[in-house]
């Protein structure tokens, strides 16, 4: 296994700003933290999307941690990895989900009028269309939703100021949700 | 996306990022002296529309995507024959991310009735969970139907 701080600089000093090998790498620890949760928790418990990526950044990096920049782009590519992971899940629980479709008629159709949240995959191909327009702003969207990164911790991260990184977030926004229509 | 849908896109974004800080009298006097496509309008227009939208799974925290995340292995058998006030749970009919809903039979003796039981999930007792699933409860109760249990 590479070193994530190597990794992540190589990943800097090359064109991709997520190399494939630090998605891979953060991608398999969140699959193996996932599976270990599910494992452990009989029942009916949800996983934490945020509380992985968290905790895949603590496995990977040590007690050291990263410094910020390398924080920003691990960050980057988690939430990437978050995603993904999450995607192919409600892939895989699909068919199960179109048996359960007559149950909820009612509660999807009342759903539809209080508009309620996207579906997942909805949201994925939404986020498609918008790296097509602004990968930056597909990836701040990411890093917000797959990651919980505030835009706080994101100003601080990519040392920018809070009121740029809010501007950019209203644009992110306003296009994302303009790709789900 | 082809190219020419991207740009107009594009464009749309860049005159959004000069509105944004404008009040509605600002937004509509720059918008009119503002160069653009029928196309690039529209999609500005969309643009402009979504801020006074609120999102609570865009807004929120991150843990309001909750219901996204897949629960975990089912264990179908477990809820099978348990009580539940006057219903017998049976099979399990279906899941999402905030709940399960299981086939149930009332066993108190007042009537032969089966109907379907939505129990949620921990994720569900999130703030917005609990407000999702009163906004439901709130609109079937004003459905009236045979088949549908008060």
């Amino acid at each position: 296994m590479g070193d994530i701080t190597e990794l992540l600089r190589a990943a800097q000093s090359g064109d991709s700003r997520c190399l494939d090998a630090v998605f891979a790498q953060v991608y398999a620890t969140l699959r193996s933290l996932a599976a270990s949760r599910l494992a452990a928790q009989a029942g009916e418990h949800t996983l934490g999307a945020t509380a992985l990526v968290h905790e895949a950044y603590l496995k990977l990096t040590g007690a050291q941690g990263l410094d910020l920049v390398d924080r920003h782009h691990f960050f980057a590519c988690a939430a990437r990895a978050m995603r993904q992971i999450l995607v192919d899940r409600a892939r895989a629980r699909g068919a199960l989900k179109r048996g359960a479709d007559l149950a909820r008629e009612t509660l999807d159709h009342a759903k539809g009028i209080a508009a309620a949240e996207p579906e997942l995959l909805d949201v994925d191909a939404a986020l498609d269309r918008l790296d097509a327009i602004d990968p930056g702003a597909r990836e701040l969207v990411e890093m917000r939703v797959f990651a919980g990164l505030t835009l706080e911790q994101l100003a601080e991260s990519s040392g920018r100021s809070l009121r740029s990184v809010n501007r950019d977030w209203q644009r992110a926004r306003a296009l994302l949700l303009a790709q789900l229509d | 996306m082809d190219a020419a849908e991207r740009l107009a896109w594009q464009q749309a974004d860049r005159l959004f990022a000069e509105l944004i800080d404008l009040d509605a009298v600002q937004r509509d006097e720059r918008m009119a002296a503002m160069p653009m496509s029928p196309e690039v309008r529209h999609h500005l227009l969309r643009l402009l529309a979504s801020t006074q939208q609120e999102h609570a799974w865009l807004d929120g925290e991150a843990s309001a995507l909750g219901h996204w995340l897949p629960l975990a292995t089912p264990d179908k058998g477990s809820m099978r024959g348990r009580r539940l006030g006057v219903w017998e749970i049976a099979d399990e009919l279906g899941r999402g991310g905030m709940a399960v809903i299981y086939r149930a039979r009332r066993v108190d003796g007042a009537a032969e009735q089966v109907v379907a039981l939505k129990l949620l999930s921990i994720a569900s007792l999130s703030r917005n969970g609990a407000e999702q699933f009163r906004r439901e409860t709130d609109i079937l109760a004003r459905l009236a139907h045979p088949h549908i249990v008060g």
